[in-house]
């Protein structure tokens, strides 16, 4: 009887961890042992159903070694998103009276507070100082806010790669403020695509870091923090949360000074409250699901002279070119667009 | 299965047994128990939960504790300004006798805030579940300033469907906090107040409690916004 004869009749009745052993004694038993004969056996103790099918996809062996134990929790893939392709719209308010209103593009949060003004106490201090991911942002300038007074906050998020919008905060009030830290903090639920049913009640928090020297009554703000610590507590992480919210194309409404600018400005709280209509559309390209007559609308209102400005997009449809030609024809009104709009859903 | 084998005459004239059984099936309540630490945030989400279920068409009511009377006591205002008016009582067995039978069996979903503060939570969850139909949903503190369990809350989790335990910010690190810390001296039993006298901490922050408490007396207090937004109970233990 030949050794490869005497290995093959012993192989059969080893379990996983003597087989395995004898891979790693020489190129000779490694080859004999690799036999997908001998792992069919061990496969059939251990989940004899799968055995029933006649060709599996995998080899047994390789079967065997990839299910035998609990994997190990896996690296998150490179997120689909970066900080490169997103900007904030953050706004503020005291009472009814908005206080700060910024566009913040993706890495100046990234950026952080590099020089905290003096004066900062010291947990806020080891707080900015220490090793954690944090998105924060530098006031400039200062504002203040009365400690009597109940401030919100209003936090988009748009996509410069699909620009598409998403909400991550809708107005929640400062309703708990830190004294003896410096900070004022809200939260709200995030929205999430129906794409993931079964993500729920995750919070993203800013913190508002101020100065107080105890006297005054007020806040001095000197930054921003947006955080998600629920779920994210990294950079990847954080950026698969915001893959992950309901993003919409929509009518945004924006003060004059976008209209002026020609470019996308801070935003009114009165975002979408006209267009009940276009609230929850996406859009689909013609041919492309079923070829649907949603509209992707990206415009600009323009309060004061009730115009509308649109930035060019390809998924109007039937043509953007048609879609303006009958826009400009209805002399832009808010009317106008809703009458366009009533067309191409009947349609 | 047996049960919808029996002849219609045994259970109710006029019905199938399947159809008797698809009744009794839509009559099962439910309990879900929101718990954390003082600020979590646990009363905006019970509202958010009690909100879906009214625009669902439900028939909500909430009921709060009369004991803290520290915040408006008729109602509840949501993050977004939504007023949800409320029912303070000191009992939940008072619950049924005030609001009247006729209106309690059109209830759908009852919320129940500062449930710490009720004795009478178990019997009225198993009632309201079991019996009557009712969806049940709970927030209050788990535990008091010593970790240890605060009121009826914990007695519930075994009849609950859902258990959420909700974090706030510690606000010594800002890192979640799970628990909740006295930040004053005083000895006595019971000591009512909000985040003048208590804050939100971390495991690390509440091991070295005392020496965070000898701090934070150093500093000027925090402060919850006092308006009826986000009605904290206070820990009385």
């Amino acid at each position: 009887m030949s050794s490869d004869e005497v290995l093959k009749a012993v192989f059969p009745l080893l379990d996983v961890k003597d087989l395995a052993r004898c891979m790693e004694v020489c190129k000779q038993w490694r080859d004999i042992a690799k036999d997908d004969y001998f792992w069919k056996c061990l496969c059939a103790r251990r989940w004899p159903s799968i055995c029933k099918r006649p060709n599996p996809t995998l080899t047994y062996y390789k079967l065997y070694q990839t299910f035998y134990k609990r994997q190990k929790r896996r690296k998150l893939l490179p997120p689909r998103l970066s900080f490169d392709d997103l900007e904030f719209f953050i706004d503020i308010w005291t009472d009814d009276r908005l206080i700060f209103s910024e566009v913040v593009p993706g890495p100046a949060l990234l950026t952080g507070i590099k020089a905290p003004p003096p004066g900062i106490c010291y947990m806020l201090r080891s707080h900015l100082e220490g090793p954690l991911y944090r998105m924060t942002l530098p006031i400039q300038p200062r504002f203040t806010i009365p400690f009597a007074q109940s401030a919100s906050v209003s936090v988009l998020a748009r996509r410069k790669d699909s620009n598409r919008v998403a909400c991550v905060m809708n107005k929640p009030p400062f309703d708990y403020v830190d004294r003896s830290s410096c900070r004022a903090l809200a939260f709200d639920y995030l929205d999430f695509s129906p794409l993931y049913p079964f993500i729920s009640d995750t919070r993203a928090w800013v913190s508002l870091f101020f100065l107080d020297d105890g006297s005054e009554g007020v806040m001095d703000v000197f930054g921003i923090e947006l955080d998600f610590c629920d779920a994210a507590n990294s950079k990847e992480e954080v950026l698969w949360l915001l893959d992950m919210l309901d993003w919409k194309y929509m009518v945004v409404f924006a003060p004059r000074k976008a209209y002026d600018n020609e470019n996308w400005c801070s935003w009114t709280s009165t975002y979408f409250s006209g267009f009940p209509e276009l609230r929850d559309k996406h859009a689909c390209s013609p041919g492309k699901y079923g070829g649907g007559r949603s509209i992707r609308v990206a415009a600009l209102w323009v309060p004061n002279s009730g115009q509308f400005l649109l930035q060019e997009s390809e998924s109007f449809m039937p043509s953007f070119s048609d879609f303006l030609y009958k826009f400009r024809s209805t002399e832009g009104t808010l009317d106008g667009l809703r009458r366009i709009i009533s067309i191409y859903r009947m349609g | 299965m047996a049960f919808a084998n029996c002849p219609a005459t045994s259970l109710s004239s006029g019905r199938t047994g399947s159809d008797r059984v698809g009744s009794m099936r839509s009559k099962v309540g439910e309990v879900h128990v929101i718990v954390g630490p003082m600020f979590a945030g646990k009363t905006t989400a019970l509202l958010r939960r009690i909100k879906k279920e009214s625009s669902n068409g439900r028939n909500v009511a909430i009921i709060k504790s009369s004991k803290d009377t520290r915040y408006a006591i008729d109602s509840i205002v949501t993050h977004d300004g939504a007023k949800f008016p409320c029912w303070a009582l000191p009992d939940l067995s008072l619950f049924r006798q005030t609001f009247g039978d006729e209106a309690y069996q059109r209830i759908d979903v009852i919320g129940i805030d500062e449930a710490q503060f009720f004795e009478d939570l178990y019997d009225f969850c198993c009632e309201a579940a079991d019996r009557d139909g009712k969806t049940v949903i709970v927030a209050g503190l788990d535990g008091d300033y010593l970790r240890r369990s605060f009121g009826s809350v914990l007695d519930i989790i075994p009849v609950a469907d859902t258990v959420m335990k909700l974090t706030a910010r510690c606000e010594l690190c800002s890192k979640k906090a799970f628990f909740t810390l006295r930040k004053t001296q005083e000895t006595e039993t019971e000591l009512i107040g909000g985040s003048e006298v208590y804050m939100p901490v971390c495991r690390q922050h509440y091991v070295n409690g005392q020496s965070v408490v000898r701090a934070s007396a150093t500093l000027s207090g925090s402060f919850k916004v006092k308006d009826d937004t986000f009605p904290e109970p206070a820990l009385a233990v």
